[in-house]
Protein backbone atom coordinates (compact mmCIF):
# COMPACT_ATOMS: atom_id res chain seq x y z
CA UNK A 1 0.00 0.00 0.00
CA UNK A 2 2.86 2.30 0.76
CA UNK A 3 4.27 1.50 -2.67
CA UNK A 4 1.04 2.66 -4.12
CA UNK A 5 1.45 5.86 -2.23
CA UNK A 6 4.87 6.34 -3.72
CA UNK A 7 3.62 5.96 -7.24
CA UNK A 8 0.49 7.97 -6.73
CA UNK A 9 0.51 11.58 -7.71
CA UNK A 10 0.92 13.75 -4.69
CA UNK A 11 -1.04 16.89 -4.51
CA UNK A 12 -0.13 19.48 -1.99
CA UNK A 13 -2.03 22.65 -1.83
CA UNK A 14 -2.40 25.06 0.96
CA UNK A 15 -5.61 25.24 2.79
CA UNK A 16 -6.05 28.83 1.84
CA UNK A 17 -6.74 27.77 -1.70
CA UNK A 18 -9.88 25.97 -0.64
CA UNK A 19 -10.90 28.07 2.29
CA UNK A 20 -13.32 30.94 2.11
CA UNK A 21 -13.35 33.88 2.04
CA UNK A 22 -10.45 34.51 -0.29
CA UNK A 23 -8.34 37.59 0.12
CA UNK A 24 -8.86 40.58 -2.07
CA UNK A 25 -5.31 40.35 -3.28
CA UNK A 26 -3.99 37.56 -5.43
CA UNK A 27 -2.91 34.64 -3.34
CA UNK A 28 -1.53 31.49 -4.83
CA UNK A 29 -0.95 29.80 -1.51
CA UNK A 30 2.44 31.35 -0.94
CA UNK A 31 3.02 34.53 0.95
CA UNK A 32 5.90 35.42 -1.36
CA UNK A 33 4.54 37.58 -4.18
CA UNK A 34 5.68 35.12 -6.81
CA UNK A 35 3.33 36.55 -9.37
CA UNK A 36 4.89 39.99 -9.30
CA UNK A 37 7.08 40.56 -12.34
CA UNK A 38 10.00 42.80 -11.30
CA UNK A 39 10.08 45.05 -14.34
CA UNK A 40 7.91 47.98 -13.33
CA UNK A 41 10.59 50.05 -11.60
CA UNK A 42 13.40 50.61 -14.11
CA UNK A 43 16.65 51.87 -12.67
CA UNK A 44 17.78 55.43 -13.17
CA UNK A 45 21.39 55.23 -14.18
CA UNK A 46 22.55 58.82 -13.95
CA UNK A 47 24.06 59.99 -10.69
CA UNK A 48 23.27 63.61 -11.50
CA UNK A 49 19.64 62.80 -12.27
CA UNK A 50 19.28 60.59 -9.20
CA UNK A 51 20.64 63.39 -7.06
CA UNK A 52 17.92 65.61 -8.49
CA UNK A 53 15.13 63.21 -7.68
CA UNK A 54 15.46 61.37 -10.97
CA UNK A 55 14.63 64.44 -13.02
CA UNK A 56 16.73 64.88 -16.12
CA UNK A 57 14.58 64.83 -19.23
CA UNK A 58 15.00 68.57 -19.75
CA UNK A 59 18.02 69.07 -17.51
CA UNK A 60 20.49 66.48 -18.81
CA UNK A 61 23.65 68.01 -20.21
CA UNK A 62 26.10 65.14 -20.24
CA UNK A 63 26.34 61.66 -21.72
CA UNK A 64 23.58 60.40 -19.45
CA UNK A 65 21.25 62.09 -21.91
CA UNK A 66 21.63 58.92 -23.96
CA UNK A 67 19.35 57.23 -21.45
CA UNK A 68 17.34 60.17 -20.10
CA UNK A 69 16.52 62.10 -23.24
CA UNK A 70 18.55 61.56 -26.40
CA UNK A 71 17.72 65.06 -27.62
CA UNK A 72 19.67 66.57 -24.71
CA UNK A 73 22.82 65.10 -26.23
CA UNK A 74 22.78 68.09 -28.55
CA UNK A 75 23.90 70.25 -25.62
CA UNK A 76 27.24 68.52 -25.48
CA UNK A 77 30.29 70.33 -26.80
CA UNK A 78 33.01 68.02 -25.58
CA UNK A 79 33.83 64.35 -25.97
CA UNK A 80 32.94 62.46 -22.83
CA UNK A 81 33.73 59.05 -21.48
CA UNK A 82 32.05 58.14 -18.22
CA UNK A 83 31.14 55.21 -16.05
CA UNK A 84 29.71 54.44 -12.68
CA UNK A 85 28.90 51.99 -9.95
CA UNK A 86 25.69 51.53 -8.02
CA UNK A 87 25.25 49.94 -4.64
CA UNK A 88 21.70 49.15 -3.63
CA UNK A 89 20.37 47.86 -0.34
CA UNK A 90 16.93 46.44 0.30
CA UNK A 91 15.62 45.70 3.75
CA UNK A 92 12.43 43.68 3.74
CA UNK A 93 10.54 42.95 6.92
CA UNK A 94 7.02 42.08 7.86
CA UNK A 95 4.56 39.55 9.17
CA UNK A 96 3.33 36.50 7.33
CA UNK A 97 0.53 34.49 8.88
CA UNK A 98 1.43 35.75 12.31
CA UNK A 99 5.19 35.15 12.10
CA UNK A 100 7.70 37.91 11.57
CA UNK A 101 10.17 37.72 8.75
CA UNK A 102 12.99 39.87 7.47
CA UNK A 103 15.76 39.83 4.92
CA UNK A 104 18.53 42.19 3.90
CA UNK A 105 20.03 42.33 0.47
CA UNK A 106 22.94 44.41 -0.76
CA UNK A 107 24.36 44.37 -4.26
CA UNK A 108 26.95 46.41 -6.14
CA UNK A 109 26.95 46.55 -9.90
CA UNK A 110 28.41 48.48 -12.77
CA UNK A 111 25.62 50.95 -13.37
CA UNK A 112 26.71 52.55 -16.61
CA UNK A 113 29.45 53.17 -19.11
CA UNK A 114 29.00 55.85 -21.73
CA UNK A 115 30.74 57.59 -24.58
CA UNK A 116 29.53 60.67 -26.41
CA UNK A 117 31.09 62.38 -29.37
CA UNK A 118 30.02 65.82 -30.61
CA UNK A 119 30.87 66.41 -34.23
CA UNK A 120 32.56 69.73 -34.92
CA UNK A 121 29.91 72.07 -36.19
CA UNK A 122 29.87 75.63 -37.38
CA UNK A 123 26.24 76.03 -36.40
CA UNK A 124 23.92 73.87 -34.36
CA UNK A 125 24.94 70.53 -32.97
CA UNK A 126 25.32 66.88 -33.93
CA UNK A 127 26.23 64.39 -31.23
CA UNK A 128 26.26 60.61 -31.12
CA UNK A 129 26.68 58.41 -28.11
CA UNK A 130 26.77 54.82 -26.99
CA UNK A 131 26.11 53.49 -23.57
CA UNK A 132 25.67 50.35 -21.57
CA UNK A 133 23.41 50.86 -18.61
CA UNK A 134 21.85 48.52 -16.11
CA UNK A 135 18.13 49.10 -16.56
CA UNK A 136 16.60 46.35 -14.47
CA UNK A 137 17.77 44.45 -11.45
CA UNK A 138 16.30 41.12 -10.49
CA UNK A 139 18.14 40.75 -7.21
CA UNK A 140 15.72 39.84 -4.47
CA UNK A 141 15.71 37.88 -1.25
CA UNK A 142 12.64 36.61 0.55
CA UNK A 143 12.43 34.26 3.50
CA UNK A 144 9.39 33.58 5.63
CA UNK A 145 8.61 30.82 8.12
CA UNK A 146 5.15 30.26 9.48
CA UNK A 147 2.62 27.63 10.43
CA UNK A 148 -0.36 27.26 8.18
CA UNK A 149 -2.73 24.65 6.95
CA UNK A 150 -1.68 22.24 4.22
CA UNK A 151 -3.88 19.88 2.27
CA UNK A 152 -2.23 16.72 1.03
CA UNK A 153 -3.29 13.41 -0.44
CA UNK A 154 -2.85 10.94 2.37
CA UNK A 155 -3.93 8.00 0.27
CA UNK A 156 -5.56 7.64 -3.09
CA UNK A 157 -8.37 10.23 -3.28
CA UNK A 158 -8.12 10.82 0.47
CA UNK A 159 -7.24 14.43 1.18
CA UNK A 160 -6.41 15.69 4.64
CA UNK A 161 -5.88 19.18 5.97
CA UNK A 162 -3.80 20.14 8.98
CA UNK A 163 -1.35 22.85 10.05
CA UNK A 164 2.25 22.21 9.02
CA UNK A 165 5.35 24.23 9.64
CA UNK A 166 6.34 25.90 6.36
CA UNK A 167 9.26 27.89 5.02
CA UNK A 168 9.39 29.93 1.84
CA UNK A 169 12.88 30.78 0.66
CA UNK A 170 13.29 32.73 -2.53
CA UNK A 171 16.47 34.19 -4.01
CA UNK A 172 16.56 35.79 -7.42
CA UNK A 173 19.53 37.27 -9.21
CA UNK A 174 20.39 38.89 -12.48
CA UNK A 175 19.61 42.02 -14.37
CA UNK A 176 19.36 43.60 -17.75
CA UNK A 177 21.80 45.93 -19.43
CA UNK A 178 20.64 48.21 -22.19
CA UNK A 179 23.24 48.80 -24.88
CA UNK A 180 22.18 51.98 -26.56
CA UNK A 181 23.17 53.87 -29.67
CA UNK A 182 21.84 57.41 -29.65
CA UNK A 183 22.13 60.57 -31.67
CA UNK A 184 20.88 64.12 -31.50
CA UNK A 185 21.02 67.30 -33.53
CA UNK A 186 19.79 70.86 -33.41
CA UNK A 187 16.86 71.21 -35.77
CA UNK A 188 16.68 74.94 -35.11
CA UNK A 189 18.30 77.33 -32.65
CA UNK A 190 15.81 76.35 -29.95
CA UNK A 191 14.78 72.81 -30.90
CA UNK A 192 16.85 69.67 -30.50
CA UNK A 193 15.78 66.20 -31.58
CA UNK A 194 17.21 62.85 -30.70
CA UNK A 195 16.68 59.13 -31.04
CA UNK A 196 18.10 56.00 -29.54
CA UNK A 197 17.95 52.29 -30.15
CA UNK A 198 18.60 49.96 -27.24
CA UNK A 199 19.36 46.28 -27.15
CA UNK A 200 18.54 44.83 -23.75
CA UNK A 201 20.32 41.72 -22.67
CA UNK A 202 20.90 39.91 -19.41
CA UNK A 203 19.92 36.94 -17.35
CA UNK A 204 17.48 35.96 -14.70
CA UNK A 205 17.87 33.26 -12.08
CA UNK A 206 15.38 32.42 -9.37
CA UNK A 207 15.40 29.65 -6.82
CA UNK A 208 12.29 29.13 -4.77
CA UNK A 209 12.23 26.50 -2.04
CA UNK A 210 9.08 25.57 -0.21
CA UNK A 211 9.49 23.33 2.80
CA UNK A 212 6.56 21.83 4.70
CA UNK A 213 7.10 19.74 7.83
CA UNK A 214 4.48 17.73 9.58
CA UNK A 215 5.59 18.81 13.02
CA UNK A 216 2.17 18.02 14.53
CA UNK A 217 2.31 14.48 13.14
CA UNK A 218 -0.99 14.92 11.39
CA UNK A 219 0.02 12.58 8.58
CA UNK A 220 0.80 8.92 8.94
CA UNK A 221 2.41 8.87 5.54
CA UNK A 222 4.68 11.90 5.30
CA UNK A 223 7.19 13.61 7.52
CA UNK A 224 8.00 16.47 5.20
CA UNK A 225 7.86 17.74 1.69
CA UNK A 226 10.33 20.04 -0.11
CA UNK A 227 9.94 21.51 -3.56
CA UNK A 228 12.76 23.48 -5.08
CA UNK A 229 12.12 25.32 -8.30
CA UNK A 230 15.14 26.79 -10.08
CA UNK A 231 14.57 28.92 -13.14
CA UNK A 232 17.35 30.25 -15.32
CA UNK A 233 16.82 32.33 -18.42
CA UNK A 234 18.67 34.51 -20.86
CA UNK A 235 16.81 37.70 -21.57
CA UNK A 236 16.90 39.94 -24.61
CA UNK A 237 14.82 42.59 -26.27
CA UNK A 238 15.00 45.80 -28.22
CA UNK A 239 13.35 49.17 -27.96
CA UNK A 240 13.58 52.61 -29.53
CA UNK A 241 13.42 55.99 -27.84
CA UNK A 242 12.51 59.33 -29.34
CA UNK A 243 13.31 62.58 -27.60
CA UNK A 244 12.77 66.28 -28.09
CA UNK A 245 13.97 69.40 -26.38
CA UNK A 246 12.59 72.91 -26.80
CA UNK A 247 14.11 76.07 -25.40
CA UNK A 248 11.12 78.21 -24.58
CA UNK A 249 13.35 80.93 -23.22
CA UNK A 250 16.97 81.05 -22.20
CA UNK A 251 15.86 80.02 -18.72
CA UNK A 252 13.19 77.44 -19.49
CA UNK A 253 13.48 74.30 -21.56
CA UNK A 254 10.95 71.54 -22.08
CA UNK A 255 11.70 67.93 -22.89
CA UNK A 256 9.67 64.97 -24.02
CA UNK A 257 10.52 61.30 -24.44
CA UNK A 258 8.63 58.38 -25.92
CA UNK A 259 9.86 54.87 -25.36
CA UNK A 260 8.41 52.23 -27.62
CA UNK A 261 7.15 48.90 -26.28
CA UNK A 262 9.76 46.24 -25.83
CA UNK A 263 9.28 42.50 -26.00
CA UNK A 264 11.61 40.71 -23.65
CA UNK A 265 12.29 37.11 -24.51
CA UNK A 266 13.12 34.84 -21.60
CA UNK A 267 14.71 31.65 -22.90
CA UNK A 268 15.78 29.09 -20.37
CA UNK A 269 14.91 26.11 -18.27
CA UNK A 270 13.01 25.42 -15.10
CA UNK A 271 14.12 22.55 -12.94
CA UNK A 272 11.80 21.24 -10.25
CA UNK A 273 13.13 18.94 -7.56
CA UNK A 274 10.64 17.35 -5.18
CA UNK A 275 11.71 15.56 -2.04
CA UNK A 276 9.18 13.58 -0.05
CA UNK A 277 10.14 12.09 3.25
CA UNK A 278 7.93 9.16 4.14
CA UNK A 279 7.51 8.00 7.68
CA UNK A 280 8.10 4.38 6.72
CA UNK A 281 10.39 4.53 3.75
CA UNK A 282 12.49 7.61 4.22
CA UNK A 283 13.21 10.16 1.50
CA UNK A 284 12.36 9.95 -2.14
CA UNK A 285 13.39 12.51 -4.70
CA UNK A 286 12.13 13.26 -8.15
CA UNK A 287 12.88 16.00 -10.58
CA UNK A 288 11.80 17.37 -13.89
CA UNK A 289 13.12 19.93 -16.34
CA UNK A 290 11.08 22.16 -18.57
CA UNK A 291 12.59 24.32 -21.27
CA UNK A 292 10.73 27.47 -22.09
CA UNK A 293 10.73 30.59 -24.17
CA UNK A 294 8.51 33.26 -22.71
CA UNK A 295 7.73 36.66 -24.14
CA UNK A 296 7.04 39.60 -21.88
CA UNK A 297 5.95 42.79 -23.56
CA UNK A 298 6.43 46.10 -21.78
CA UNK A 299 4.20 48.99 -22.87
CA UNK A 300 4.90 52.50 -24.10
CA UNK A 301 6.40 55.00 -21.72
CA UNK A 302 5.66 58.70 -22.11
CA UNK A 303 7.70 61.23 -20.22
CA UNK A 304 7.92 64.98 -20.06
CA UNK A 305 10.16 67.34 -18.20
CA UNK A 306 10.94 70.95 -17.59
CA UNK A 307 14.16 72.63 -16.54
CA UNK A 308 14.20 76.12 -15.15
CA UNK A 309 17.41 78.02 -14.60
CA UNK A 310 16.43 81.27 -12.89
CA UNK A 311 20.10 82.13 -12.52
CA UNK A 312 23.22 80.86 -14.14
CA UNK A 313 24.06 78.86 -11.01
CA UNK A 314 20.71 77.33 -10.10
CA UNK A 315 18.65 74.71 -11.89
CA UNK A 316 15.24 73.35 -11.00
CA UNK A 317 13.95 70.29 -12.83
CA UNK A 318 10.73 68.31 -12.84
CA UNK A 319 9.77 65.18 -14.75
CA UNK A 320 6.58 63.21 -15.15
CA UNK A 321 6.82 59.63 -16.40
CA UNK A 322 3.68 57.74 -17.37
CA UNK A 323 3.47 54.04 -18.13
CA UNK A 324 0.27 52.07 -18.42
CA UNK A 325 1.46 48.77 -17.00
CA UNK A 326 -1.99 47.26 -17.46
CA UNK A 327 -1.02 46.92 -21.11
CA UNK A 328 1.83 44.63 -20.19
CA UNK A 329 1.36 41.19 -21.71
CA UNK A 330 2.83 37.89 -20.67
CA UNK A 331 1.18 35.29 -22.85
CA UNK A 332 -1.80 37.61 -22.84
CA UNK A 333 -2.89 40.34 -20.49
CA UNK A 334 -2.27 39.81 -16.80
CA UNK A 335 -5.30 39.53 -14.53
CA UNK A 336 -5.75 39.11 -10.83
CA UNK A 337 -6.47 35.45 -10.32
CA UNK A 338 -8.86 36.00 -7.44
CA UNK A 339 -10.92 38.72 -8.98
CA UNK A 340 -14.56 37.71 -9.25
CA UNK A 341 -15.07 39.32 -12.61
CA UNK A 342 -11.84 37.94 -13.95
CA UNK A 343 -11.17 41.23 -15.70
CA UNK A 344 -9.20 43.12 -13.07
CA UNK A 345 -5.74 43.68 -14.39
CA UNK A 346 -2.84 42.67 -12.17
CA UNK A 347 -1.00 45.90 -12.99
CA UNK A 348 -2.15 49.45 -13.27
CA UNK A 349 -0.88 52.63 -14.85
CA UNK A 350 1.65 54.62 -12.87
CA UNK A 351 2.78 58.22 -13.03
CA UNK A 352 6.15 58.99 -11.53
CA UNK A 353 6.74 62.56 -10.39
CA UNK A 354 10.35 63.62 -10.03
CA UNK A 355 11.49 66.95 -8.64
CA UNK A 356 15.03 68.18 -8.18
CA UNK A 357 17.21 71.19 -7.69
CA UNK A 358 20.89 71.81 -8.34
CA UNK A 359 22.95 74.68 -6.98
CA UNK A 360 26.38 75.60 -8.26
CA UNK A 361 28.73 77.20 -5.78
CA UNK A 362 30.09 80.38 -7.36
CA UNK A 363 33.70 80.07 -6.33
CA UNK A 364 33.96 76.31 -5.95
CA UNK A 365 33.90 73.55 -8.54
CA UNK A 366 31.04 71.95 -6.67
CA UNK A 367 27.38 71.34 -7.37
CA UNK A 368 24.91 70.28 -4.72
CA UNK A 369 21.66 68.50 -5.50
CA UNK A 370 18.51 67.37 -3.79
CA UNK A 371 15.26 65.87 -4.94
CA UNK A 372 12.11 63.92 -4.32
CA UNK A 373 10.57 61.20 -6.42
CA UNK A 374 7.37 59.19 -6.32
CA UNK A 375 7.32 55.77 -7.93
CA UNK A 376 3.89 54.22 -7.40
CA UNK A 377 3.75 50.45 -7.18
CA UNK A 378 2.11 49.06 -10.30
CA UNK A 379 1.36 45.56 -9.02
CA UNK A 380 -2.13 45.18 -7.58
CA UNK A 381 -1.68 41.74 -6.11
CA UNK A 382 -1.02 43.30 -2.73
CA UNK A 383 -2.73 46.24 -1.11
CA UNK A 384 -0.46 49.28 -1.07
CA UNK A 385 -0.58 50.92 2.36
CA UNK A 386 2.22 53.41 1.76
CA UNK A 387 3.23 54.04 -1.80
CA UNK A 388 6.80 54.15 -2.94
CA UNK A 389 8.70 57.42 -2.80
CA UNK A 390 12.32 58.51 -2.46
CA UNK A 391 14.35 61.38 -1.14
CA UNK A 392 17.63 62.00 -2.88
CA UNK A 393 20.84 63.92 -2.36
CA UNK A 394 23.76 64.38 -4.67
CA UNK A 395 26.89 66.30 -5.48
CA UNK A 396 29.16 66.89 -8.42
CA UNK A 397 32.81 67.81 -8.10
CA UNK A 398 35.02 69.05 -10.88
CA UNK A 399 38.35 67.57 -9.87
CA UNK A 400 40.19 69.05 -12.80
CA UNK A 401 39.15 70.94 -15.85
CA UNK A 402 38.38 67.67 -17.61
CA UNK A 403 37.50 65.23 -14.84
CA UNK A 404 34.32 65.24 -12.79
CA UNK A 405 32.87 62.97 -10.14
CA UNK A 406 29.19 62.69 -9.33
CA UNK A 407 27.73 60.94 -6.35
CA UNK A 408 24.09 60.43 -5.43
CA UNK A 409 22.19 58.79 -2.64
CA UNK A 410 18.54 57.89 -2.56
CA UNK A 411 16.40 56.39 0.11
CA UNK A 412 12.82 55.29 -0.08
CA UNK A 413 10.23 53.07 1.49
CA UNK A 414 6.84 51.51 0.91
CA UNK A 415 4.45 49.18 2.66
CA UNK A 416 2.06 46.56 1.40
CA UNK A 417 -0.31 44.08 2.94
CA UNK A 418 -2.83 41.36 2.26
CA UNK A 419 -5.47 41.07 4.92
CA UNK A 420 -6.64 37.71 3.67
CA UNK A 421 -3.60 35.88 4.98
CA UNK A 422 -2.33 38.28 7.60
CA UNK A 423 0.52 39.55 5.49
CA UNK A 424 2.35 42.85 5.91
CA UNK A 425 5.62 43.89 4.37
CA UNK A 426 7.75 46.97 4.73
CA UNK A 427 10.57 47.73 2.33
CA UNK A 428 13.40 50.21 2.80
CA UNK A 429 15.32 50.80 -0.38
CA UNK A 430 18.62 52.68 -0.46
CA UNK A 431 21.00 53.23 -3.33
CA UNK A 432 24.35 54.92 -3.72
CA UNK A 433 25.65 55.88 -7.14
CA UNK A 434 29.16 56.94 -8.01
CA UNK A 435 30.09 58.13 -11.48
CA UNK A 436 33.21 59.58 -13.01
CA UNK A 437 33.41 61.44 -16.29
CA UNK A 438 36.37 62.48 -18.37
CA UNK A 439 35.97 65.11 -21.03
CA UNK A 440 38.46 65.38 -23.83
CA UNK B 1 19.33 37.40 -31.19
CA UNK B 2 18.59 40.77 -32.70
CA UNK B 3 15.93 40.76 -35.32
CA UNK B 4 16.73 41.99 -38.79
CA UNK B 5 13.94 44.60 -38.95
CA UNK B 6 15.37 46.20 -35.85
CA UNK B 7 18.77 46.48 -37.45
CA UNK B 8 17.06 48.13 -40.37
CA UNK B 9 15.41 50.49 -37.92
CA UNK B 10 18.82 51.39 -36.52
CA UNK B 11 20.23 52.08 -39.97
CA UNK B 12 17.19 54.16 -40.90
CA UNK B 13 17.50 56.13 -37.70
CA UNK B 14 21.14 56.95 -38.26
CA UNK B 15 20.44 57.94 -41.86
CA UNK B 16 17.56 60.15 -40.78
CA UNK B 17 19.72 61.72 -38.11
CA UNK B 18 22.48 62.61 -40.52
CA UNK B 19 20.06 63.70 -43.21
CA UNK B 20 18.11 65.95 -40.91
CA UNK B 21 21.14 67.89 -39.77
CA UNK B 22 21.11 69.90 -42.94
CA UNK B 23 18.08 71.87 -41.87
CA UNK B 24 19.94 73.94 -39.30
CA UNK B 25 23.10 72.28 -38.08
CA UNK B 26 26.09 73.02 -40.26
CA UNK B 27 28.88 70.48 -40.24
CA UNK B 28 31.16 71.85 -42.96
CA UNK B 29 32.64 75.29 -43.20
CA UNK B 30 30.92 77.64 -45.65
CA UNK B 31 32.73 77.74 -48.96
CA UNK B 32 35.34 80.48 -49.12
CA UNK B 33 33.96 81.68 -52.42
CA UNK B 34 30.68 82.42 -50.70
CA UNK B 35 32.42 84.38 -48.00
CA UNK B 36 34.31 86.44 -50.50
CA UNK B 37 31.22 87.00 -52.60
CA UNK B 38 29.19 88.16 -49.65
CA UNK B 39 31.78 90.61 -48.41
CA UNK B 40 33.17 91.75 -51.66
CA UNK B 41 36.71 91.27 -50.44
CA UNK B 42 38.89 88.69 -48.81
CA UNK B 43 38.08 87.99 -45.17
CA UNK B 44 40.31 86.28 -42.70
CA UNK B 45 39.16 83.58 -40.27
CA UNK B 46 39.20 86.05 -37.40
CA UNK B 47 36.69 88.26 -39.18
CA UNK B 48 34.05 85.60 -38.66
CA UNK B 49 35.25 83.64 -35.66
CA UNK B 50 36.92 86.11 -33.35
CA UNK B 51 33.66 87.20 -31.75
CA UNK B 52 31.84 83.91 -32.16
CA UNK B 53 29.90 82.53 -29.20
CA UNK B 54 30.85 78.90 -28.91
CA UNK B 55 28.26 78.09 -26.29
CA UNK B 56 24.74 77.01 -26.99
CA UNK B 57 22.65 79.95 -28.21
CA UNK B 58 19.89 79.24 -25.65
CA UNK B 59 21.25 76.95 -22.98
CA UNK B 60 23.52 79.07 -20.78
CA UNK B 61 23.18 77.28 -17.48
CA UNK B 62 26.48 77.34 -15.62
CA UNK B 63 28.36 78.95 -18.47
CA UNK B 64 29.49 81.93 -16.42
CA UNK B 65 31.24 79.67 -13.92
CA UNK B 66 34.94 79.79 -14.66
CA UNK B 67 35.30 76.00 -14.38
CA UNK B 68 31.93 74.37 -15.02
CA UNK B 69 31.42 76.70 -17.94
CA UNK B 70 34.38 75.37 -19.87
CA UNK B 71 33.74 71.80 -18.74
CA UNK B 72 30.28 71.77 -20.22
CA UNK B 73 30.25 74.45 -22.82
CA UNK B 74 33.57 74.94 -24.57
CA UNK B 75 33.72 72.96 -27.81
CA UNK B 76 36.55 70.49 -27.91
CA UNK B 77 37.33 71.29 -31.52
CA UNK B 78 38.32 74.87 -30.67
CA UNK B 79 40.96 73.91 -28.17
CA UNK B 80 43.92 73.70 -30.50
CA UNK B 81 42.70 75.10 -33.74
CA UNK B 82 43.23 78.72 -32.80
CA UNK B 83 46.63 79.85 -31.61
CA UNK B 84 49.00 82.69 -32.17
CA UNK B 85 52.68 83.34 -32.46
CA UNK B 86 54.09 85.25 -29.49
CA UNK B 87 55.30 87.98 -31.79
CA UNK B 88 51.87 88.56 -33.28
CA UNK B 89 50.83 90.86 -30.47
CA UNK B 90 53.77 93.22 -31.09
CA UNK B 91 52.83 93.99 -34.64
CA UNK B 92 54.65 93.23 -37.85
CA UNK B 93 57.32 95.91 -37.49
CA UNK B 94 59.43 94.39 -34.73
CA UNK B 95 62.70 93.11 -36.19
CA UNK B 96 63.94 89.70 -35.22
CA UNK B 97 67.66 89.40 -34.76
CA UNK B 98 69.19 86.31 -36.20
CA UNK B 99 72.70 84.96 -36.51
CA UNK B 100 73.72 85.75 -32.93
CA UNK B 101 73.72 83.86 -29.67
CA UNK B 102 71.32 85.09 -27.00
CA UNK B 103 70.33 82.49 -24.46
CA UNK B 104 73.51 80.46 -24.34
CA UNK B 105 76.01 82.91 -25.80
CA UNK B 106 79.46 83.78 -24.36
CA UNK B 107 78.03 86.81 -22.56
CA UNK B 108 79.30 89.40 -24.96
CA UNK B 109 78.35 90.53 -28.36
CA UNK B 110 79.99 89.87 -31.64
CA UNK B 111 82.75 92.29 -30.71
CA UNK B 112 83.69 90.47 -27.54
CA UNK B 113 83.73 91.93 -24.00
CA UNK B 114 83.47 95.69 -24.37
CA UNK B 115 81.10 98.52 -23.73
CA UNK B 116 80.53 101.96 -25.09
CA UNK B 117 79.41 105.19 -23.41
CA UNK B 118 75.64 105.44 -23.05
CA UNK B 119 73.85 108.23 -24.86
CA UNK B 120 73.94 111.48 -22.93
CA UNK B 121 70.70 111.93 -20.92
CA UNK B 122 68.65 114.89 -22.15
CA UNK B 123 68.24 116.16 -18.58
CA UNK B 124 71.95 116.64 -18.17
CA UNK B 125 72.12 118.55 -21.43
CA UNK B 126 69.38 120.91 -20.20
CA UNK B 127 71.08 121.38 -16.85
CA UNK B 128 74.18 122.50 -18.64
CA UNK B 129 72.18 125.35 -20.18
CA UNK B 130 70.77 126.56 -16.85
CA UNK B 131 72.84 128.45 -14.31
CA UNK B 132 73.50 126.48 -11.15
CA UNK B 133 75.71 127.10 -8.16
CA UNK B 134 76.44 123.47 -7.53
CA UNK B 135 79.07 121.74 -9.43
CA UNK B 136 78.04 119.36 -12.24
CA UNK B 137 80.06 116.53 -10.84
CA UNK B 138 78.52 116.86 -7.36
CA UNK B 139 74.92 116.96 -8.57
CA UNK B 140 75.46 114.01 -10.79
CA UNK B 141 76.84 111.96 -7.94
CA UNK B 142 73.86 112.85 -5.67
CA UNK B 143 71.29 111.81 -8.25
CA UNK B 144 72.90 108.42 -8.67
CA UNK B 145 72.76 107.81 -4.91
CA UNK B 146 69.05 108.63 -4.71
CA UNK B 147 68.22 105.98 -7.24
CA UNK B 148 69.54 103.39 -4.83
CA UNK B 149 67.46 104.52 -1.81
CA UNK B 150 63.86 104.17 -0.64
CA UNK B 151 61.62 107.16 -1.14
CA UNK B 152 57.92 106.57 -0.50
CA UNK B 153 57.99 104.49 2.67
CA UNK B 154 61.41 105.45 4.09
CA UNK B 155 61.50 107.54 7.33
CA UNK B 156 63.23 110.81 6.67
CA UNK B 157 64.75 113.25 9.11
CA UNK B 158 63.08 116.60 9.27
CA UNK B 159 65.49 119.40 8.29
CA UNK B 160 67.46 120.77 5.49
Amino acid sequence: MATAYRTAALVLVTAACVAAPRPAAAYDGFVAPLGEIPVTAPLIGSARAVGMGGAGIAAAEDASAIDLNPAALARMRRVEFSGGLAKSSDDLSGIALGDEFGTQLSTTNLSSVRFAYPFPTYRGSLVIGISGRRVLGFDDDFYAAYTDSVTWEESENEFLTAPWRQVEDQISEGGLTAWTLAGAFDASPNVSLGAAVSYWTGDFTRRFVWTAEDDSDASETYDSYVRQTTSEADVSGMRATLGGLVYVTEAVSLGAVIETPITLTFEGAERVVERRVYEDYGPEESQSVTYFSDELKLPFTFAGGVAWTPTDLLAVAADVVYTDWSEMTYEGFLYLEDDASGRARAYEATTDVRLGVEATLPSWPLRLRAGYMTRPVAYRGLDVDQDRSYFTLGAGVLVDTVFAIDVAWMTGAWERSASGYDYDESVNDDALLLEAAYRF
Amino acid sequence: MIRKPLWALCAAGVAALLGATGCYTVLSHPAETNVVASSGAYRSCADCHADAVWYHPYYHYGRSHDRWGDYYGYPWWYNDNWWWHPGDDQGPGVPVETGTRHLWGSGGDSKGWSFVLPPTPPAREEQRDTPDTSSEDGQGTEQQKETDERHLWTPKKKGF
